[in-house]
């Protein structure tokens, strides 16, 4: 901040006049102190930053009326009309530059800085568990262990717990799957939000046996009610369940990002006090007025310290420590590196977008140099050219903003569209008035920096030779050609960068494009059914149900195989589940007897999915519920619990102790990506539908394999299955390969991004380069003339021309390598399975980059070679 | 001495630097002015000779833990400017106050 000010101050006294420029800046230095050390808050601060360049200017252009800036604004544009070329290309990079940095800060600021819409939203936390030992973080916490913290600490107001889950809702019609959550009536407490209609839940209400009350989301209310004001008090069905509607939550409101549409009482049962190891909720707190993160994280540590330890699984500072973090980094945290890269990323393209522009305008005002030198024998002054060019520089950066501003309205729409599904908080992004301040700040520096870089050439000295010539030819003095060469080198360098950046991410999706997920998406369809307990009260009718749906799509023509499944890979819920391992031997280095992922299948699930058997045999439909209870296992589970040695033959059980029997591993089949594609593969245990007896999951996932385009199935789906039972939603009806899709979202929306900024800029470089080439080649037409009236030859010449332009652009190039392996490091975390100083990238950019600027290069070469001599002579 | 043109804003800061105002950051607090006014304000005054200023002393300035600023101060003629400032502010304050309709009613004084 101290630097940035002191930037500032220097930048902004350059229009100071010199003899006074020493005092005000030192003045200004001290002022912003004082304003700092008395406690100003930022807007204050940058209020008297923005007031000390208007001073400056003030001071630079004493005596200007409003009428006059205005006629100098006329005249500008005039001018700029004048040049229709010029002013359009300048125009349109600003834009483009200007554009792009308004859309992506306005999704950063939405996204990541502004505070998140609840009352006083620093004082919310989030409140997780873990089991380091056992690896995992981000965990839930149990109802035992909820009500103990709600008790047991006094930091907090109020502490909510939820769990989100889908359920069917419909009232008369279809009923739809939507995302719900379970919540505790101290959530809507601890968030201080009130209904815009109705009522939230009471302590009563939310009380083993309560009454059955929904609250619904604006969205879906408006969406599946058609927005009835006589909404409240209306029943609705809710997984078969008759349930009172009591009041619908203000638009856009949402808990941690879950996305329900429907709330309902979480009834917890506050005198069982025993199941402990049952971890399911999060919870969301507000720290009581005058509590420190500091004070309540202190609070929560000593609470865990003093833990009862009298339970396994029980909090504890090494078994199971409590997590709190604030809502707003628990919801925002994951995803600002990616979007800290992305503004860094279009920074450079609004750099190099200036470069362009100050390229351009130097090169007009070495043009317009007789006229300038006229203007300066007339007798304008310094200050009054100065600010001709002032103004032209505004008037172009004021166009360029307005430009900017209509093409982030319209790319912030295509950015929404196209963000990953899982990008937080994208409700509420749009352009604001901070954004559009952000990008009036931008303009204005643009305009004020474009403005004086011509500046340095009309120094009087100079003007002086202008006019000797009699302003048929301008040569650049060396200064100017060096200030120029800087301006090409910078936008090769920061072009590079962007270059090597985007290729980092184009190799890391290409990885993660690569990865084997252990079975074949393609040509699948798949689908979900949930089965209310009301109408599918146990696993008879259950598996009645999944029969009859897998023979009605067996039976559809193109249809080679058919299954269902409980989980759907790739990316699914960890559910971490206790599995006790026959005469398995605890010790300090032996993983804890836990399975990462359970999942229940049918016996044509692994033909159906083309997942390969590696030892022992699949399921068969003898394994029944009345024959020996059976159970598959991916390779790393039987890898991680019998290394070395045959799984087939060894037995384990879900839980300890209970009630369940020891199922007998039949089989070891190749892992299936179940974590997310770039994670590792969990362990999994495999159970067999007809054999889980009551705890059948009740949420089916189906599959089937397609000779055709499986999305031409869609239509025999729907029909099979209402044809069963009218009343069940089918949701995620979609191709396999969607699904696919799905898990590389945000991978791919990184990529897509940094690529076309990385092309921006690379296509901005070669503009540049081109204008910056064909200039000097105009500049230098007389010199290229002599050389070829002497009987130089073209091929010389243009060896000439084109080595001076490739020293530039190695020189670009250089330090662009150089930058490019200081900064990808900040890449790290968003690449899979790549270096962020990957050989390949590092080789691949310089080339791209190195062709285009031959290219910029070559072509204005080839040109001075067929500069007629005559002319050029004649022209003297 | 060329004559002071009289602003609103002129008047403010001669009357802050009348009562004890002393450096730029000062008189922004105390007149509630930008800085973009404050500044051109003092150095036209300046230039007109109606304000004076130099660097405060170093040495203080480094016991304080601050830079040096630079501290403003009415010369005479900026004395006999203010003390005008001070009478159009008053008449000001008594337009806004509703005091100089009443003093021109036909009973003339307050209140009548």
């Amino acid at each position: 901040m101290t630097r940035l000010l002191g930037l500032w101050v220097y930048a902004v006294s350059v229009l100071v006049p010199y003899a006074e420029r020493r005092r005000w800046r030192e003045e200004w230095h001290a002022d912003l102190d004082d304003v700092r050390a008395a406690g100003a808050g930022a807007g204050e601060i940058l209020t008297l930053a923005l007031g000390i360049a208007g001073a400056a200017f003030a001071f630079r252009f004493e005596g200007m009326t409003m009428d006059g800036w205005t006629k100098e604004a006329m005249h500008a544009v005039r001018g700029l009309m004048r040049r229709p070329a010029f002013t359009v290309i300048a125009v349109v990079t600003l834009g483009l530059g200007i554009g792009a940095n308004t859309a992506i800060f306005s999704v950063v600021n939405g996204v990541v800085l502004e505070p998140l819409r609840y009352p006083e939203s620093e004082s919310l936390v989030k409140l997780t568990s873990s089991f380091p030992t056992m690896g995992f973080t981000d965990f839930w916490i149990s109802p035992p262990e909820y009500m103990q913290i709600s008790e047991g600490t006094r930091s907090f107001d109020a502490i909510g717990a939820y769990y989100t889950y889908e359920t069917s809702v419909g009232a008369d019609e279809q009923p739809e799957r939507v995302a719900s959550a379970a919540v505790s009536w101290q959530l809507f407490q601890a968030l201080r939000v009130q209904p815009a209609m109705g009522r939230f839940f009471t302590e009563e209400e939310d009380r083993p046996g309560g009454p059955n009350v929904a609250v619904l989301s604006w969205e879906f209310w408006q969406r599946s009610f058609g927005g009835d004001p006589q909404i409240v008090g209306r029943s609705i069905d809710v997984n078969g369940t008759t349930t009172d509607v009591i009041g619908v939550m203000p638009e856009s409101f949402d808990v941690d990002e879950s996305g329900a549409q429907i709330w309902l009482p979480l009834q917890l049962d506050w005198t069982n006090r025993n199941n402990f190891g049952s971890h399911y909720l999060f919870l969301v707190g507000r720290l009581a007025p005058g509590t420190s993160m500091e004070l309540a994280e202190d609070e929560l540590n000593a609470f865990v310290q003093r833990f009862p330890e009298e339970q396994a699984g029980h909090i504890s500072p090494d078994g199971h420590p409590l997590h709190m973090v604030q809502l707003q980094e628990e919801i925002v945290g994951e995803i600002r590196p990616a979007l800290m890269v992305l503004l860094g990323a279009v920074g450079f393209v609004l750099l190099i977008a200036c470069a362009n522009v100050a390229n351009l305008l130097l090169a007009r005002a070495q043009d317009r140099h007789k006229e300038v030198a006229v203007r300066a024998a007339m007798g304008a002054g310094h200050g009054r050219l100065l600010r001709q060019f002032l103004t032209e520089g505004v008037v172009l950066s004021v166009a360029g903003a307005i430009l900017g501003t209509l093409l982030a309205i319209g790319s912030l729409d295509l950015l929404k569209a196209a963000s990953p599904g899982d990008l937080p908080r994208l409700s509420e992004v749009g352009l604001d008035a901070k954004v559009l301040g952000f990008t009036t700040v931008i303009a204005l520096a643009t305009g004020i920096f474009f403005g004086l870089a011509p500046t340095r050439h009309v120094a009087t000295s100079e003007l002086a030779g202008a006019l000797r010539d009699g302003g048929t030819r301008s040569t650049s003095s060396a200064g100017q050609r060096r200030l120029r060469s800087l301006l090409v080198v910078s936008e090769t360098a920061l072009a590079l960068i962007l270059a090597v950046g985007a290729g980092l991410m184009i190799r890391s999706f290409g990885a993660l494009n690569a990865v084997e997920p252990g079975f074949e998406p393609d040509g699948l369809l798949t689908y979900e059914i949930y089965l209310p307990s009301s109408a599918y009260p146990g696993l008879e009718e259950q598996l009645q149900f999944q029969r009859q749906i897998l023979e009605g799509l067996s039976a559809e023509p193109g249809v080679t195989a058919v299954a269902a499944m409980s989980g759907q890979p790739p990316l699914r819920r960890l559910n971490a589940n206790d599995t006790e391992f026959e005469n398995f031997v605890q010790t300090e280095d032996s993983p804890p007897q836990n399975v990462d992922f359970y999942q229940t299948i049918t016996d044509g699930y692994l033909e159906a999915m083309g997942i390969e058997v590696v030892e022992g045999r699949g399921f068969q439909a003898t394994d029944d519920a009345d024959a020996v209870p059976v159970a598959l296992v991916n390779r790393k589970l039987a890898d991680t619990y019998w290394p070395g040695e045959s799984a087939i033959g060894k037995r384990l059980r879900p839980g300890f102790g209970g009630p369940n029997p020891f199922l007998e591993v039949v089989g070891v089949v190749e892992d299936v990506k179940n974590a997310g594609l770039e994670a590792e593969v969990g362990t999994e245990l495999y159970f067999h539908y007809p054999q889980v007896g009551a705890n059948a999951p009740r949420t089916m996932h189906f599959v089937a394999r397609f000779a055709g385009d499986p999305a031409e199935m869609a239509p025999a789906v729907r029909r099979i299955v209402w044809g069963r039972d009218a009343t069940l939603p089918v949701s995620g009806l979609q191709p396999f390969e969607d699904v696919m899709g799905d898990a590389m979202a945000r991978a791919r929306f990184l990529t897509t991004l940094l690529a076309a900024f990385a092309g921006l800029a690379l296509l901005l470089a070669a503009v540049g380069t081109y204008g910056v080439m064909s200039y000097a080649v105009t500049q230098r037409g007389r010199e290229v003339g002599i050389r070829m009236a002497m009987g130089a030859e073209a091929g010389m010449v243009q060896r000439l021309v084109l080595s001076e332009g490739l020293k530039v652009a190695a020189v670009g190039l250089v330090l662009g390598i150089g930058g490019a392996w200081a900064l990808t490091g900040m890449l790290e975390s968003l690449l899979f399975n790549i270096d962020a100083r990957d050989p390949l990238s590092f080789l691949l950019g310089p080339l791209v980059l190195s062709a285009v600027a031959v290219a910029a290069i070559w072509i204005p070469a080839r040109r001075a070679t067929r500069v007629d001599p005559v002319t050029v002579l004649r022209e003297e | 001495m060329s004559p002071v043109r009289l602003t609103h804003a002129t008047a403010l800061i001669l009357q802050a630097l009348a009562s004890g105002s002393r450096h730029g950051f000062q008189i922004m607090d105390v007149t509630g002015l930008a800085s973009g006014t404050v500044y051109p304000v003092l150095r036209r005054l300046e230039r007109e000779k109606a304000v004076a200023s130099e660097w405060e002393d170093e040495d203080a300035a480094h016991e304080a833990g601050r830079r040096r600023r630079r501290i403003y101060g009415l010369t005479p003629s900026g004395q006999l400017l203010a003390e005008q400032a001070r009478q159009r502010l008053a008449a000001t304050q008594r337009v806004l106050a509703g005091g100089a309709l009443g003093s021109m009613g036909p009973n003339g004084g307050r209140g009548g």
